[in-house]
């Protein structure tokens, strides 16, 4: 690492990330902390001739040992000793935010404290002296406003300026002695006094940190110590009782202190974000105003972005015809006309609808409105066993489950994680509309509206009697509980909220760009050549040629399979390919019936290979049939290869009784 | 001394102790809902969480959590 | 009570609204049904939006009850009611630009003969009424507030 190294912390919601991209600009790259999947993103800049580099840490509300993030945070800051550590405090928050600050201090960390959402505490009627919150925190204070770039400047100044500092530890008159106590046997050992605070160890043993200790374990006067801790801790108990709760009240104490002489007018008024809550969690409003939201959400998402798959759309056909006229040879022209250009042309036309949703998400969650949309969803979601944060997860699967699962980081209990990522693939993502949209057009005219419909609340449906089964056999017990900050609501930060568009888009490109390509270019190949040979391009559009590629000779092998609920071979076939990604069950579909999308409807209407009830049964296997390969391989990354394994197993076998029951209530009815 | 989970809305009341685990215990004080701390009930619509705020944070908590959260009603 | 705004002025705002978006919201949601009743606009045929509209519908409706009972909270409804009712019209706005682009730059086969008028549907009209609703009470929260539940 060169140059000099900064870190920022913060609570969550204070900003971070605002103010990380406007040191970092775009020199910034996301790995994951070592050995957990929490993100580490990194920058550099420059400034006044000196190189910063910058680690931005999980966002927290303590540094105890608790949680996964708390402990990277604090660990880094322990063991890396960076050269200044900015804490984030938010100035319409500033007592909750300061218990960070203290703890900060505590470790000896060389703190500037930049006061962010200045104009949100005015807002809310609170005006903060930041030069008196300087004098009795003794560390420099610098206020910004950081979603309207104020205090970027100063705040660098004011990092340079701050470098090889040393601030004052905060005191704690009601455990000074005991402290002190604990550090005069710490520091007679040499190396600890080297590598640790000693004050801070000396806190950390006193709230019976498990770290703490493994870490004076390893000095040669560990017995001394713990011998002097015992003795000072019983001391201790006998004046105030629970040692970490009472050092705890010290603190909050202190920032009681700090607050009211930092603060100098507060008045108590009616927020524009308490006037959103009164309304937006509302006992009876709260849950018809989301189902609307969540409406108005795909109505943007398929209705606005549909010019622009137009476009997509119109350039890979003209594209595509393009180079089917200039290349004569046949194997060449047809593997980049029906294989490439079609398949990712295909798979592309998603990308604006995609994008669209993932700009609505962004920008639902930086309002703070999906905090609210926990809240009154878990009243819901726990009765399947389910957690109010796992409502979040479960809508972005409608977009892609592949970010879906991504985001079910927020959830702190493991069960509570993994049982939303299990349920998660069954949330209809977009991938399988054009599935819903093809089968409801040719069999369900004039009623694809309920058809598609009825496909989404299906998955809703199983979801949740899913998760139930499983809470009630596999993950036995309760969801863990339920404790959210709910922050205020922000006027929009389009910087933010783009750049977390992109990044969710990003993935979904990069799934076109390799695995779905890959898979469309496989799908030509198996149907052009066969056991005999290569067929020529002509496969494609006559059956009689078609039926000996390797495609039927695998859709033949499947199809006894499928025979029950009353599929042929090609339905084998674009199931099979669909595991790579479900889109590829409309284009492989398009070339099994050797037609264009556009005609497909009415070819497999006509075809007379499905009917109602087997096409419907079709539709539901589509939606819950293994989760596609991107999403098996964001559910390993999250939660191992075991699981995923579970999930395509239970999910086939789902899909085959639901599709069975269909065609069984279907036969029974007609 | 009541459970939080009992105070109607717009009630007011200090929190005096916390049952259940250290994580439980660690986590609220953090979020500035630690025993000693004066809170306000925001929405209690006596089933699903609450809405609590003390000081300038809000939080949302389930009630199972809320139960173990005892105040003294001021 | 409130900063600023008149009870009254709550009332009639909460009255208004409420029942135009009530209004709205019947005949939308009888339009799915398959029975169109056209006032002024046609009606869309999306249960969804029938649903919407009847929700702000509630939402306006419980501020003027909350105005009633002299409650002063019932501002915050007005302005939710208000929020929510321009955004679906913004969103309207939305979807008419991207027809807009089908019609008139792509020259999409669906978009023969289209014109602006056919997006002009209830809960666009209804969002640029809201917008009478949320000039009074923008600025409530800058002031501070009197009496406090």
């Amino acid at each position: 690492m060169e140059g000099t190294l900064i870190t920022l912390i913060g609570n969550p919601n204070v900003g971070k990330t605002t103010i990380f991209n406007a040191l970092t600009g775009l020199k910034q790259h996301v790995g994951n902390w070592p050995g957990v999947t929490v993100e580490k993103k990194e920058g550099e800049f420059e400034h006044g001739g000196k190189r910063f580099h910058v680690v931005d840490l999980p966002g927290v509300y303590a540094l105890t040992a608790y949680s996964i993030d708390e402990k990277i945070a604090r660990d880094f800051i322990v063991r890396e000793k960076p050269d200044l550590v900015v804490d984030i405090v938010d100035a319409s928050n500033l007592q909750r935010n300061l218990y960070l600050t203290l703890q900060l201090l505590e470790i000896g960390a060389n703190v500037l404290v930049a006061l962010n959402k200045i104009d949100l505490a005015e807002e809310k009627g609170i005006k903060i002296d930041p030069r008196e919150l300087e004098r009795v925190l003794g560390v420099s204070v610098i206020p910004m406003v950081a979603s309207r770039g104020e205090g970027i400047k100063e705040l660098k100044d004011a990092i340079l300026k701050n470098l090889g500092r040393k601030p004052e530890p905060v005191k704690y008159p009601n455990f000074e002695p005991y402290i002190e106590r604990l550090i005069r046997i710490i520091g007679l050992d040499g190396r600890l006094v080297k590598e640790y605070n000693p004050r801070w160890l000396a806190i950390k043993l006193l709230e019976g940190d498990e770290d703490a200790k493994g870490i004076v374990g390893g000095s040669p006067l560990r017995d001394e110590i713990m011998r002097e801790l015992i003795k000072v801790k019983k001391e201790l108990q006998k004046k105030h009782g629970d040692i970490e709760l009472a050092l705890a009240d010290e603190r909050y104490g202190i920032i009681s202190k700090i607050a009211e002489s930092a603060i100098v007018e507060r008045e108590e008024r009616m927020t524009f974000s308490e006037m959103l809550d009164e309304v937006l969690t509302h006992k009876y409003l709260g849950i018809p105003i989301f189902i609307g939201v969540m409406w108005a959400v795909f109505k943007f998402t398929f209705d606005v972005s549909a010019p622009f798959s137009d476009i997509i759309d119109w350039f890979f056909s003209w594209l595509g015809d393009s180079v089917g006229t200039h290349i004569s040879n046949d194997a060449l022209s047809s593997l980049l006309r029906d294989g490439i250009i079609a398949g990712l042309g295909s798979v592309l036309v998603f990308l604006p609808p995609i994008a669209f949703l993932f700009l609505a998400f962004s920008w639902l969650e930086d309002s703070g409105y999906m905090a609210r949309a926990a809240f009154v969803m878990d009243r819901v979601m726990h009765r399947f066993g389910l957690h109010g944060k796992s409502v979040i997860p479960m809508i972005m699967g409608f977009g892609c489950n592949v970010p879906a699962i991504m985001a079910t980081r927020t959830l702190e209990d493991e069960k509570d994680r993994l049982l939303t990522i299990l349920v998660n693939p069954l949330m209809s993502c977009s991938a399988r509309l054009p599935v819903y949209m093809l089968f409801a057009g040719a069999f369900f005219a004039g009623r694809e509206g309920t058809a598609i419909t009825s496909m989404y609340l299906l998955g809703i449906g199983l979801a949740l009697v899913i998760a139930w089964l499983f809470r009630k056999v596999i993950f036995k017990g309760e969801p863990s509980y339920f404790i959210m900050e709910l922050p205020p609501y922000n006027r929009p930060n389009w910087r933010a909220i783009i750049g977390a568009t992109w990044s969710r888009t990003e993935k979904f490109l990069r799934k076109a760009g390799t695995i779905i390509f890959a898979g469309v270019v496989v799908v030509w190949l198996l149907s052009v050549t066969g056991p005999g040979g290569y067929l020529g391009s002509e496969a494609l559009e006559n059956g009689a040629l078609l039926s000996k590629s390797w495609v039927a000779v695998i859709g033949h092998a499947l199809q006894p399979l499928f025979s029950p609920m009353g599929w042929d071979w090609r339905a084998g076939v674009a199931l099979f390919f669909g595991f790579i990604a479900k889109e590829v069950v409309v284009g492989t579909l398009g070339v099994l019936y050797g037609v264009g999308e556009e005609n497909l409807p009415h070819v497999i209407a006509a075809s007379g290979t499905f009917t109602p009830v087997t096409a419907y049964a079709f539709m539901a296997f589509v939606l819950i049939y293994v989760p596609c390969v991107a999403t098996i391989g964001a559910i390993k990354g999250e939660a191992g290869w075991k699981w995923a394994l579970f999930a395509v197993v239970y999910e086939l076998i789902l899909a085959y009784i639901v599709a069975l029951v269909i065609v069984g209530i279907g036969g029974a009815l007609a | 001394m009541v459970p939080l989970a009992f105070l109607d809305e717009g009630a007011r009341g200090k929190i005096v102790r916390i049952t259940g685990g250290h994580g439980i215990l660690a986590r609220l004080t953090a979020m500035g809902f630690g025993p000693g701390r004066e809170v306000k009930v925001v929405r209690n619509q006596m089933a699903g969480p609450l809405l609590v705020a003390s000081g300038d944070a809000q939080v949302a908590i389930g009630r199972g959590m809320a139960m173990k959260i005892l105040v003294e009603v001021e | 009570m409130k900063g600023g705004v008149s009870p009254k002025t709550l009332k009639i705002t909460g009255a208004v609204l409420g029942f135009l978006y009530l209004i709205y919201g019947i005949v939308e949601t009888l339009s799915w049904f398959g029975r169109d009743v056209s006032l002024g606009v046609s009606p869309t045929g999306d249960i969804f939006v029938g649903f919407a509209l009847l929700t702000i519908s509630a939402v306006y409706l419980t501020g003027l009850k909350r105005a009633a009972e002299k409650d002063g909270r019932a501002v915050a409804y007005i302005y939710t009611g208000a929020i929510l009712g321009m955004a679906l019209g913004a969103l309207a706005l939305l979807v008419m630009g991207a027809d807009a682009i089908e019609a008139y730059l792509l020259h999409s086969e669906d978009f023969i003969g289209w014109s602006p008028l056919d997006d002009v549907t209830s809960y666009l009209v209804l969002g640029v009424l809201s917008l009478a609703a949320y000039l009074p009470v923008k600025d409530v929260s800058k002031e501070p507030l009197k009496v406090k539940a």
